[in-house]
C-alpha cells in the first residue's frame, strides 16, 4: 500500500491529493502528528506547496462546489481522524454528485466525513457560548481555552462579526495558537512577542456580578446536576469562571 | 443598596420565568454597534439546575400591585424589594455581553403604580440600551398585561421578542389563582402585537426600509400543576394560541411551590418535571410533526402516560397504520414513526433518490433505531425480533426508556404481581 505523508496542515492535505490525482492511484493520506504507517508501506512524502494548493482549491470549489469543500475543511479539524482516505473518497464522489453528497450517507466513507464535520460543528456552537473574555484594557480583550478539535478559526468568524470594535486574542492552550484581531484583520499564529498573559489575573467586578447572577438564577427545588454537566461538559469548566474551582482553573504563566 | 444586592433580589424574582431563549433572529453586526444575533440562538451557561443562561433574566422592579397567588412577587408576600435603574441595567447587560456571558437581555418587571408606567420605564430602558450603548445584541421584554398599544408598539420596533405570559390555561383557573388578570387584559394585546407584525412583514415587501417588528415572535408560558386544568386543557390552548396569534414558542414551567394559599395545591416535594417533559414533548409534535391537539389526547383520556412518550403512545394507539415501509412512505408518514425525527426524515427522503434505504441504513441517517424498529419496514423486511403485537410493543417501548423498572421473572409462588399503573401489559 502507498502511503502519503503530509505535514498535518490543510493545504498538505490539498496538495497530496493534487499528487494523487495526477498518478491515478488512491492511497492512504497520514499526517505527520498523526502518524499510522503500516510494516510493509511505501511512504512517499509530500512537500506543502501553495501555488498547488491555490490552484486545487479553485479547482474543487468549481467541481464540487464550495458547500463539500467546506465540509472538507471542517471536518479536517477533527482531531480524531487519523487516516484522511475518506476525504479522498468523499472528494471523488463530490465530483459526480456535487453537494448533493451529502445525502450519501449510506456511503461509509461520506458518513465518517459528514460526521467527524457534525462533531466539529457542535463543538463550535458550544464554545461560541462558553468562551471567557476579559478586559484587558480600554480595547482589548482576552478569552483563553482548549477545545478538543482544532476551532479557532472558526470562532473566529463569529467573534469577528460580534465584536468589530474591539481588539481581541482569542488563545488556544491546547495547540498554542493565537488569533489576534485589530478591527481590521484577523491573523492566527503560534507565536507572540507580547505578554499580555500576564495581566490575566485580572478579576473584574462584572465577573463578580456575573457570578452573583449565576448562583441566583438556578432553581433550588429543581437541582439536577447530571443535565448541567450534560449540557456543559467537566472539560470546558476550567475557562468558564463562574464554576471553576481554584483547583481546576488556569494556572496563569 | 448597591448593584450586587439589587442583581441578587431582582435576578432571584425573575428565575422562575422560563421563556428565555435567544433565537429566532439572524442579525449582522453594524458598524459602531456591539453585537450581532444568531438565528438558532447560543447558550451562555448552565445552572445547577440544568437549564441554560442565554439571556440575562432580571426583573426591572419586583413592587407588584397585584396579588396573583402563585407568583413569588404578590403584593401581599413579605420579601425583600428592589428596583433597577435603566442605566444600572444597560451597564450590567453591556458588559456581560462584551465578555461573552451572555447573548442578550430579558426584561420583565412587577407592576409599578400602573401597567403605563411600568411600561414607560421598560420602554426608556429599552431605548438607552439600543440608542446610547449601542448595543446590537438580542432583547426580549415582557409586554405588561393593560398597557396602552401605543407603547407596546414602540417597544415592539426595539425589541427582538416580546411574551405576555398567560400563565393557566382557563378563565376559571385565573380568577381563583391571578383574580387581577383575565383572559381578555392577556389576549388582547397578545393580538394586537401578532397583527402588527404580519402588518409590518407586508409592508417590508414593499419599502425595504421599513423597521422590523419583534422580528423574533412572541412567546408565552404556562403554568403546569398550579390547578386541577388536565394536559388536554394545556396542549389545546397551546394549539389555538400557535394558530391564532403565531407564537413562536410556548413554554411550559413545572409549578413551583413558593407561596402557601389554601387555593394553591398542598406542598409537594418536587415540581412537576414530568408532565412539563411530557407537554415539551406534545408541543414539538404540534409545532414540527404536524399533529394536532385531539390526536394526542382526548376528553376520554386527558392525561399523558407516564411511561411511554405521546409520539409512541399515537403509534400504538394507531397501529394499524403501522408497520411503515421507510422506501414509499410520505414525508409526512415518515414524521409519524417514533424515532424518527424532521432531521432524519429529511434525510431519508433525500437518500431515497439515490438507493434504496436498508435497516443499517437507519443508524446512518440518525434514527433512533431501538424505537423505529417497531414501526418500519425496510424493503419489506420487519427486522425486530418481537411479534407485532402492541402489548409487546408497548412493554419493549417502557422497558427501553424507564430503566427504574424492575424486570425479574415472576416466581410460581409469588402472590404480588408487580403492575405497572395506568398501563395495560
Amino acid at each position: 500500500m502507498i502511503t502519503y505523508k503530509f505535514d498535518g496542515t490543510f493545504e498538505g492535505l490539498i496538495t497530496s491529493f493534487y499528487f494523487a490525482f495526477k498518478k491515478k492511484e488512491t492511497p492512504n493520506f497520514t499526517s505527520l502528528d498523526k502518524m499510522q504507517i503500516g510494516f510493509l508501506d511505501i511512504v512517499i512524502d509530500i512537500t506543502t506547496d501553495i501555488i498547488i494548493y491555490n490552484k486545487m482549491e479553485e479547482y474543487l470549489i468549481s467541481k464540487c462546489t464550495m458547500m463539500c469543500f467546506k465540509t472538507i475543511y471542517t471536518a479536517f479539524l477533527n482531531e480524531k481522524i487519523t487516516n484522511y482516505i475518506n476525504f479522498f473518497r468523499f472528494i471523488k464522489l463530490a465530483f459526480t454528485y456535487k453537494e448533493q453528497v451529502l445525502d450519501l450517507r449510506n456511503i461509509s466513507s461520506v458518513y465518517e466525513v459528514v460526521k467527524a464535520k457534525l462533531a466539529v460543528e457542535r463543538e463550535t456552537h458550544k464554545i461560541l457560548g462558553l468562551m471567557r473574555f476579559k478586559k484587558i484594557d480600554e480595547h482589548l480583550l482576552y478569552a483563553r481555552y482548549s477545545p478538543t478539535h482544532n476551532i479557532t478559526s472558526l470562532l473566529c468568524l463569529h467573534f469577528v462579526n460580534r465584536l468589530n470594535s474591539f481588539n481581541f486574542v482569542i488563545y488556544d492552550d491546547k495547540r498554542n495558537l493565537y488569533a489576534l484581531y485589530d478591527k481590521k484583520n484577523i491573523i492566527i499564529t503560534k507565536s507572540v512577542n507580547n505578554k499580555f498573559i500576564n495581566k490575566n489575573d485580572i478579576e473584574d467586578k462584572y465577573n463578580t456580578f456575573f457570578k452573583i447572577y449565576y448562583k441566583h438564577v438556578a432553581i433550588k427545588e429543581r437541582q439536577n446536576l447530571k443535565l448541567q454537566i450534560n449540557l456543559m461538559p467537566k472539560k470546558y469548566w476550567h475557562f468558564i469562571s463562574e464554576v471553576s474551582t481554584p483547583n481546576n482553573s488556569f494556572i496563569d504563566i | 443598596m448597591n448593584v450586587s444586592e439589587k442583581l441578587e433580589i431582582l435576578s432571584d424574582a425573575a428565575k422562575y420565568d422560563v421563556s428565555c431563549a435567544s433565537s429566532g433572529v439572524s442579525r449582522n453586526a453594524k458598524p459602531g454597534m456591539l453585537g450581532n444575533s444568531v438565528k438558532a440562538g447560543i447558550c451562555h451557561s448552565f445552572t445547577s439546575d440544568g437549564r441554560c443562561i442565554s439571556l440575562l433574566k432580571i426583573l426591572f422592579s419586583n413592587y407588584c400591585v397585584y396579588d396573583c397567588k402563585f407568583c413569588i412577587n404578590r403584593k401581599s408576600n413579605d420579601i425583600r424589594r428592589a428596583t433597577f435603574t435603566p442605566k444600572e441595567i444597560c451597564e450590567l447587560t453591556y458588559n456581560f455581553y462584551l465578555r461573552n456571558y451572555i447573548e442578550g437581555l430579558f426584561l420583565s418587571s412587577g407592576i409599578i403604580i400602573s401597567p403605563n408606567h411600568t411600561m414607560e420605564l421598560l420602554y426608556k430602558t429599552v431605548y438607552t440600551l439600543r440608542h446610547e450603548y449601542n448595543f446590537n445584541g438580542y432583547i426580549h421584554v415582557k409586554a405588561i398585561p393593560g398597557a396602552d398599544s401605543d407603547l407596546i408598539d414602540k417597544v415592539g420596533r426595539i425589541v427582538d421578542r416580546m411574551s405576555i405570559n398567560v400563565e393557566l390555561p382557563t378563565e376559571n383557573s385565573l380568577k381563583l389563582l391571578a383574580p387581577d388578570k383575565s383572559k381578555q387584559s392577556v389576549f388582547t394585546p397578545m393580538k394586537h402585537i401578532s397583527n402588527k407584525i404580519i402588518q409590518y412583514n407586508r409592508d417590508k415587501t414593499i419599502y425595504k426600509s421599513t423597521p422590523s417588528f419583534v422580528p423574533a415572535g412572541q412567546s408565552t408560558q404556562l403554568i403546569v400543576g398550579a390547578t386541577n386544568d388536565t394536559d388536554l386543557s394545556m396542549l389545546k390552548i397551546t394549539e389555538a394560541m400557535y394558530n391564532k396569534f403565531a407564537l413562536k414558542r410556548v413554554y411550559f414551567s413545572a409549578y413551583v411551590p413558593i407561596n402557601s394559599d389554601p387555593l394553591l395545591p398542598a406542598i409537594i416535594n418536587k415540581p412537576p418535571m414530568l408532565r412539563e417533559h411530557r407537554l415539551y414533548q406534545a408541543d414539538f409534535l404540534l409545532r414540527f410533526y404536524k399533529f394536532k391537539a385531539n390526536e394526542i389526547l382526548n376528553e376520554s383520556n386527558p392525561f399523558f402516560n407516564k411511561y411511554i412518550d405521546p409520539k409512541a403512545q399515537w403509534a400504538l394507539n394507531n397501529l394499524n397504520q403501522f408497520p411503515i415501509e421507510v422506501n414509499k412512505a410520505s414525508y409526512e408518514m415518515l414524521l409519524r414513526i417514533p424515532g424518527i425525527g424532521v432531521v432524519s426524515a429529511k434525510r431519508i427522503i433525500a437518500n431515497r433518490k439515490y438507493s434504496k434505504i436498508f435497516y443499517d441504513d437507519l443508524q446512518k441517517m440518525g434514527v433512533v433505531v431501538k424505537r423505529a424498529k417497531y414501526f418500519v419496514t425496510c424493503d419489506g423486511k420487519y427486522h425486530s425480533n418481537m411479534p407485532f403485537v402492541p402489548e409487546v410493543i408497548e412493554t419493549q417501548l417502557i422497558l427501553q426508556t424507564n430503566n427504574k423498572i424492575n424486570v425479574d421473572q415472576i416466581s410460581f409462588f409469588s402472590k404480588n404481581i408487580p403492575m405497572l399503573e395506568g398501563v395495560r401489559i
